[in-house]
């Protein structure tokens, strides 16, 4: 639809009062049809694609702008002219004529751009460009301009700023509903990762639950079968059972506890309680209690430590730690051997764990350190996904840093640095934000 | 109890499978261990005799529950040892449909349910065991 209605003032043109109504009404009802098409627009281009077709129509201008504020700058984003402008282009605030709408916050109206001060000639000479009028989008806070131009001599009337000023009106609520929409659907999208992502957790926790719970439920009933005499018995077998039955029993209340954990630390702070201790000798009995841990998955523990690396942090947070990462190690890199380094660097503690397994895919590296982040899929491979996130938050209330290298199917190599002496002021620290 | 019934138990927590298999062999099983799908392909393979029943979990490292049963169906020598899924699944009962077992235990499981669900698949497929 083209509809021209550059209507004149009665005084400039000597139109009757009868034209000059109908050609106010002729607009007035093009800018209801434009509040309609703008208000189910849900993008900045559809926004721009309908402001800068409506300006000419609105002005009978012959060409139109649609600029936006780009910091210091004026982007020229779109236009509908009968030759190039500027479209594409960027210019300083300070130096263009819809920058001085802006930071005027009121309308230009320009009969003869080269004997305008405002107007950088050189940019206008390439184009048809002799006469403007320009309105700021958002006169309170301007987010934009809307520019008309005309090829011969033009004074823009009082009538054709006006329905200018009315676009720019509509433009500007069109722009917030715009952004609204778009943070409506950011948060939806959010809402809607949380909860698959809390379902997916509900369905990965129940089974990581049940799996020390059947050990411990089959123990049991073997246990009292054997005391019950169904079976052949004698008291090694029985006191084998129930050691069993414990063990079991004692993951599932670590399982527990490692969700109780990472709970606590999504809702409030992490404390330490320091205290100074050896951290080579502290990574040594991590490694010795994971020995048959490593049996079972074929690994061999190679540790590479001086004698001794004293420091204070806190002893069961940097073992909680390292029996993390070294239990990920077990379980991705099974079957080949996970070596261990500890060092002092300077006023720091290194620590590395580096595994030969199957490395973590680029594609989710970003989220390893994430509530439930993991590097392989879960019908492959248990845990809460919960292991790497405690640790960088141990990690990071002591002021230290964790990070990893990996590639995938050659391993991953886990480094830490720690100061040696955590200070007091750092025992609390707020959550980071996955 | 027929001392050569053998069951093979495919499950990579060692608790479980330690206490499957002790359970198991104080009634009278012959028992077989695999920590995943591979090494259960590896030891059937091996075996001068298949076993008389698998019980399979299904989320494993390197071959998973899913992987295992395809490579298992398509293998002759292997294909007619029947399975029965040990799984926390959620939806264990199409799981099991899907790849055919035989019968399904949801974890955590009974010790009796386990020891009826194994003599009764060993009967249906061989005999009785008593």
């Amino acid at each position: 639809m083209t509809v021209r209605m550059n209507q004149p003032t009665p005084a400039a043109d000597g139109a009757t009062p009868t034209r000059v109504v109908r050609a106010q009404l002729s607009a007035t009802e093009r800018l209801v049809e434009v509040a309609q098409e703008l208000s189910l627009s849900r993008d900045l281009d559809t926004i721009m694609e309908v402001v800068r077709r409506v300006a000419r129509e609105l002005t009978g201008a012959d060409g139109a702008t649609f600029v936006l504020r780009d910091g210091d700058l004026c982007f020229y984003a779109d236009e509908d002219a009968i030759s190039p402008l500027w479209k594409g282009h960027r210019f300083p605030m300070t130096e263009c004529i819809s920058g001085w709408t802006m930071l005027h916050k009121e309308a230009a109206v320009i009969e003869d751009v080269y004997a305008d001060a405002r107007i950088p000639r050189e940019v206008y000479r390439p184009t048809f460009v002799r006469s403007l009028a320009m309105v700021p989008i958002r006169t309170s806070a301007p987010v934009g301009a809307i520019g008309n131009y005309w090829a011969v001599r033009h004074r823009a009337t009082e009538g054709e700023v006006k329905l200018l000023r009315a676009l720019a009106d509509l433009t500007s609520v069109a722009m917030e509903n715009v952004n609204l929409y778009a943070e409506l659907k950011r948060r939806m999208r959010e809402a809607e990762d949380a909860v698959r992502a809390r379902e997916e957790f509900i369905s990965v926790a129940a089974h990581e639950l049940r799996t020390p719970l059947t050990a411990m439920l089959l123990q049991l009933q073997r246990l009292e079968a054997l005391s019950a005499g169904e079976v052949r018995s004698d008291a090694s077998r029985r006191d084998e059972c129930a050691s069993r039955a414990v063990a079991a029993a004692q993951r599932f209340a670590a399982l527990v506890d490692g969700l109780l954990d990472a709970s606590r630390l999504t809702h409030g702070y992490i404390h330490l309680n320091l205290e100074d201790f050896d951290l080579a000798s502290a990574t040594r009995e991590v490694i010795d209690r994971l020995a048959s841990t490593a049996k079972r998955a074929g690994c061999e523990l190679r540790l590479e430590a001086p004698s001794s690396v004293p420091g204070r942090w806190d002893l069961l947070r940097v073992e909680q730690v390292l029996t993390n990462l070294l239990s990920n190690a077990l379980k991705y890199g099974a079957g080949r051997p996970v070596h261990v380094v500890v060092e002092r660097r300077d006023d720091r503690a290194h620590i590395e764990v580096r595994d030969h397994g199957i490395g973590i895919p680029p594609e989710i590296a970003g989220k390893i350190f994430e509530r439930f982040g993991r590097a392989g899929s879960i019908s492959h491979y248990g845990g809460l996904g919960l292991g790497l996130y405690l640790a960088r938050q141990v990690i990071e209330a002591h002021d230290g840093t964790i990070r990893f290298e990996s590639r995938p199917s050659e391993g991953c190599t886990f480094s830490i640095d720690l100061p040696l002496r955590t200070v007091p002021d750092t025992q609390t620290s707020p959550p980071s934000t996955p | 109890m027929n001392e050569l019934a053998t069951v093979m138990v495919v499950e990579d927590d060692a608790d479980i499978s330690d206490a499957i298999a002790s359970t198991l062999e104080d009634h009278g099983y012959c028992v077989i261990v695999a920590a995943n799908g591979q090494e259960a392909l590896d030891k059937l393979r091996q075996a001068p005799k298949p076993p008389h029943l698998i019980l399979l979990d299904l989320m494993m490292p390197v071959l998973d529950g899913w992987q295992f049963r395809e490579v298992q169906k398509g293998d002759p020598a292997l294909a007619d040892v029947p399975v029965v899924l040990l799984s926390a699944h959620v939806d264990i009962r199409s799981a099991a449909n899907q790849l055919a077992a035989v019968a399904w235990l949801k974890k955590p499981v009974d010790l009796r349910a386990l020891l009826e669900v194994v003599e009764e698949c060993y009967k249906r497929t061989n005999g009785s065991m008593a």
